[in-house]
């Protein structure tokens, strides 16, 4: 009730204390004067008694004492440190590796997981999703007119707003840049609670009459970037897919939007009324009335009051009247639809992958857990042998009269300025882990990662400080509450019974053992990652370029589009470094697969078959080997006779022993026939995970699609073509939006971040873990050769050979080490259980790896061992002897 | 305790005053080492039971005064019914049945 004030006027004091110890001894003199004068000065200093006793007691009482010695301690614990710079560096190194780590897993945690999202109180914002029973994961998309009755008939939210994602044009002067944006509704803004920094968010009237009002809002970091912040922006005109429109607003930096899964912020918005400009298409559908397209997602904010479940309810019943309407539009497969309301904390990406995206943050929590506790164990052993070569000091400053409480508080604070320089060390290591790790686009989705250091990944790294800094500043502790005086100053006291020197070798098992379950780890992921690289039916990837060519926004026809084709790639055929260059439909690891009807033989059940379409030189292009026939040549053109290359499978399945060249298939939608003309390689091509299925290709030339990917293997560096690439297509059609440039391995592998990350991680950590592990060895076994030097001096002067000596420290090593390896294997086995789902191609028990894993780190804890060991077996008896 | 009821009845008085008061009014039965008064006025200080300012004493030298405050004066009843209290108790005791 009364602390602040006190709090307040001991502060008040504690700036003036120079003032208040004047005032002190001005005071006592005073009295002491005064009773002078009645009884004599001896008198008077008998009767007051110690006045530097009642001095420092009143500066206890303002508690100064505290902050004194804090401040003491704190010169003691930096003195100390530079004292024994090499140990302070392991330490600090060792503590911000472990944090760092921790620190960056935990910053996607609570990006993906945990923060609400950057909105007032996100958590009363849910988002309208819709399942099928016949399909596994709930989706959010659903048309304009759905949305308008979800919006005007519910009575649950103070607000519903539709959105979607879109990809515009915008001119600067000569230069046309693709921006991400989102098209949205004019509530949006105010569903969400975000406020514009500048000008207005969109009023109701802007988004009624489709193409009506062409005002947009800009993102205040490209306001900054392109308009340099100028705040006559508001009313200024930008053009956008070739309509100027008018900017009416400034969205705020903090502004991330309700999805996550983007490879980019949004930049621009526009009004969902302006779908003709902004929507591919837009500009040929009345969308405010079509019922079947299906383009927004929508969000909104609950009533005060109101549940999510009586929210659900309420939209239960509303798609449940919707439905006659639907089925009046024949969109029959609606009929079987349930609306359900998710948080949008929890669905700010697919909540088909949440499970996923969990369970692979779960296993990298674990894993830096792990190193944790191996950082932790290292730095005890260090402190533990630490506190034993300074008992002595400690046994000095006990005999000299500290507290025993004081010296444990000091040892606190040196145990905490430790920690808390690891976890300043370790922010910078969680930086560099967490922009690397996100590089790795681990998710099997795109997501936006922040990887920015936030008041919750500090307050994070802080806490687990704390935690560490208590935690070994406590663990000398315990020996300062055993220390016996008069061993502790004689010399006798630095020779350790055997309990501190057990715990110090508990400590080296228990790094062992954890090396090597992160080894193991590491070693079942990277032989994942081989097998599902191996899984890859194309050869040297790294040697061709990928590009996604898109002619739908250019809405050619098939024949216009087909001679766009062919004239690209006779351009691209005569840059010179260009091998050959080639169309497909479906890039294997794409995430998807075609798929289509094709009846084998005549009178057969349809049966469903893996499909693409490439052009001729596709197979030579990427390198999937031809086993037989021929692959598409310029003769298998429109009008003549249908052509088709099968895969292996395709031909074992349907005409075993049988040649295959030379059969038809027939083809369901559309109807027609195919002669087969080759076979190729098996591939999987949806993902190394996928079933090699049946699949058969037609020619790009009988089949047109206005989107397909365009492979180019160069016989030079592909980087150095990819401007040449691109200038191509650009001359063939300037208005062409011309996508990122990548190899096919690196699009390969970015399908691939899941255990690309998980190999890279644990191969890095394990091998960090076994150095920390190995430098534990060689310290516990250095120092206990030292402490044992008369020891062995006198076994060696009783005629121990030297070897003897060397044989019985390294038994004592490989002793430990093959505790830690058993307890290892037996914790690895264990829990590789919970990752044997992110596995591929190797068992969770594979013994080629446990066995190689305990291999390297009994190698390793040899080699650490070895110094120390032949140091033993080099003591001279005569000096052993006399050194003490 | 006593302090608190010294500057009760004398009004601002200097740690000296203070002293001088017990030891009379006690008539020497109460006689601690007159220093500890200021480690415990200045708990009192902290606990805002009292406020110091300086001021002239009667000999013409400067001597810190202490005052009570109201928050000192609530206290001063705590202390003296709880007092009282044990007082009431042990005179129940020790009185011959």
């Amino acid at each position: 009730m009364e602390w602040p004030g006190e709090l307040w006027r001991r502060l008040l004091f504690a700036f003036r204390r120079r003032q208040f110890d004047r005032d002190l001894e001005e005071e006592m003199r005073f009295h002491l004067d005064m009773k002078a004068r009645e009884a004599g000065p001896a008198a008077a200093r008998k009767v007051f008694g110690n006045a530097a006793l009642f001095q420092e007691q009143s500066r206890e009482a303002w508690g100064w004492i505290a902050l004194d010695q804090l401040f003491q301690d704190l010169r003691y614990a930096l003195r100390t440190m530079r004292q024994s710079p090499g140990f302070t560096v392991v330490v600090i190194l060792t503590l911000a590796l472990g944090i760092g780590v921790n620190t960056a897993i935990f910053s996607f945690v609570d990006r993906l997981l945990l923060r609400p999202l950057p909105f007032p109180q996100s958590d009363r914002l849910a988002t309208l999703y819709f399942r099928l029973p016949w399909y596994p994961t709930p989706y959010s998309s659903l048309s304009y007119p759905s949305y308008v009755y979800y919006r005007d008939h519910n009575n649950v939210l103070a607000g519903l707003a539709a959105y979607a994602d879109i990809q515009v044009n915008m001119r600067f002067g000569d230069d046309t840049e693709t921006v991400p944006g989102e098209i949205v509704s004019a509530n949006y803004f105010s569903v969400l609670g975000v406020a514009p920094v500048l000008g207005r968010a969109f009023l109701a009237d802007e988004d009624a009459v489709p193409g009506r009002n062409a005002v947009v809002m800009l993102a205040a970091e490209f306001w900054r970037r392109r308009f340099g912040g100028d705040p006559a922006i508001v009313g200024r005109q930008v053009a956008i897919n070739g309509v100027s429109f008018t900017v009416v607003g400034i969205v705020p930096a903090d502004y991330t939007g309700l999805q996550l899964d983007r490879t980019a912020r949004p930049i621009l918005w526009v009004p969902t009324m302006m779908y003709p400009v902004a929507v591919p298409f837009g500009s040929e559908w009345d969308l405010r009335h079509l019922w079947g397209d299906e383009w927004l997602s929508a969000t909104g904010r609950l009533k005060p009051g109101a549940t999510l479940s009586q929210a659900e309810a309420n939209f239960a019943q509303l798609t449940d009247r919707l439905k006659p309407i639907w089925r009046a539009e024949e969109l029959d497969e609606k009929d079987k639809l349930n609306g359900l309301l998710l948080p949008a904390n929890e669905s700010r990406f697919p909540p088909a992958s949440r499970g996923t995206v969990t369970r692979f943050l779960a296993m990298l929590m674990a894993v830096v857990a792990l190193v944790l506790l191996i950082a932790c164990s290292n730095v005890a052993s260090l402190m533990l042998a630490r506190a034993v070569k300074r008992q002595r000091e400690i046994g000095m400053r006990l005999a000299l009269g500290a507290g025993r409480a004081r010296l444990a508080r000091q040892l606190l604070t040196e145990g905490l300025l430790l920690a808390f320089a690891g976890g300043a060390a370790g922010l910078t290591v969680a930086l560099l882990t967490a922009r690397s790790l996100a590089g790795f686009q681990p998710f099997g989705l795109q997501l936006l990662l922040g990887t920015g250091i936030d008041s919750r990944v500090l307050a994070f790294a802080f806490g687990l400080s704390v935690l560490t800094g208590v935690v070994f500043g406590l663990i000398p502790l315990r020996q300062v509450s055993h220390i016996e005086l008069a061993r502790a100053l004689k010399a006798e006291g630095l020779r350790r019974g055997p309990r501190s020197f057990g715990a110090r070798n508990l400590l080296v098992v228990a790094q062992v053992a954890l090396s090597l379950v992160l080894l193991a780890g590491a070693g079942l992921f990277v032989r994942t990652l081989r097998n599902a690289q191996a899984a890859d039916v194309t050869r040297n990837p790294e040697n061709v370029l990928l590009l996604k060519l898109d002619l739908t926004a250019r809405r050619y026809d098939t024949a216009r589009g087909q001679r766009f084709y062919s004239a690209l790639l006779d351009r691209l055929h005569a840059l010179p470094g260009v091998r050959s260059a080639a169309y497909v439909l479906v890039v294997p690891f794409g995430g998807w697969r075609g798929g289509t009807d094709i009846v084998p033989h005549p009178g057969d059940k349809p049966v469903q078959v893996d499909f693409n379409a490439v052009s001729a030189e596709y197979f030579q292009t990427v390198g999937i080997p031809l086993v037989r026939g021929r692959a598409f040549e310029a003769r298998d053109r429109e009008g003549a006779a249908g052509a088709a290359v099968v895969n292996e499978q395709l031909a074992r399945r349907f005409w075993p022993g049988e040649d295959p060249i030379g059969k038809q298939i027939q083809l369901v939608q559309p109807t027609r026939l195919a002669e087969i003309v080759g076979v190729v390689r098996d591939g999987r091509f949806r993902g190394y995970r996928a079933d090699v299925n049946p699949c058969f290709y037609v020619p790009l030339a009988q089949r047109y699609y206005s989107a397909m990917n365009l492979e180019v293997r160069t016989a030079v560096n592909p980087g150095r073509l990819v401007a040449a690439v691109r200038h191509e297509i650009q001359s063939l059609d300037r208005d062409l939006i011309v996508p990122e440039v990548q190899t096919l391995r690196s699009f390969r592998d970015a399908g691939l971040g899941q255990e690309r990350l998980s190999a890279a991680l644990l191969s890095g950590l394990g091998i960090l873990a076994t150095l920390i592990a190995a430098i534990g060895i060689y310290g516990v076994l250095a120092f206990a050769v030292a402490e044992r030097t008369r020891e062995i001096g006198i076994r060696m002067a009783l005629g121990a050979a030297s070897r003897q000596v060397m044989r019985s420290v390294l038994t004592d090593a490989l002793a430990l080490i093959g505790s830690g390896v058993a307890i290892g294997l037996v914790a690895a086995l264990a829990l590789v259980r919970f990752i044997s789902s992110l596995l591929y191609g190797v068992a969770s028990t594979d013994p080629a790896v446990y066995a190689g894993t305990a291999a390297i780190l009994i190698a390793v804890g040899a080699l650490a061992s070895y110094p120390p060991a032949r140091r033993a077996s080099r003591v001279d008896p005569m000096v052993a002897l006399r050194c003490d | 305790m006593l302090i608190l009821k010294t500057l009760f009845r004398l009004g601002p008085m200097h740690g000296y005053g203070i002293a001088q008061h017990i030891q009379q009014v006690s008539e020497d039965v109460l006689q601690v080492e007159e220093g500890s008064l200021y480690p415990a006025l200045q708990r009192m200080l902290i606990k805002g039971w009292v406020t110091a300012e300086w001021g002239q004493s009667d000999h013409n030298r400067r001597a810190r005064y202490y005052r009570l405050t109201p928050a000192g004066k609530k206290q001063l009843g705590v202390e003296i019914s709880e007092f009282d209290k044990v007082m009431q108790a042990i005179t129940r005791v020790i009185q011959p049945a």
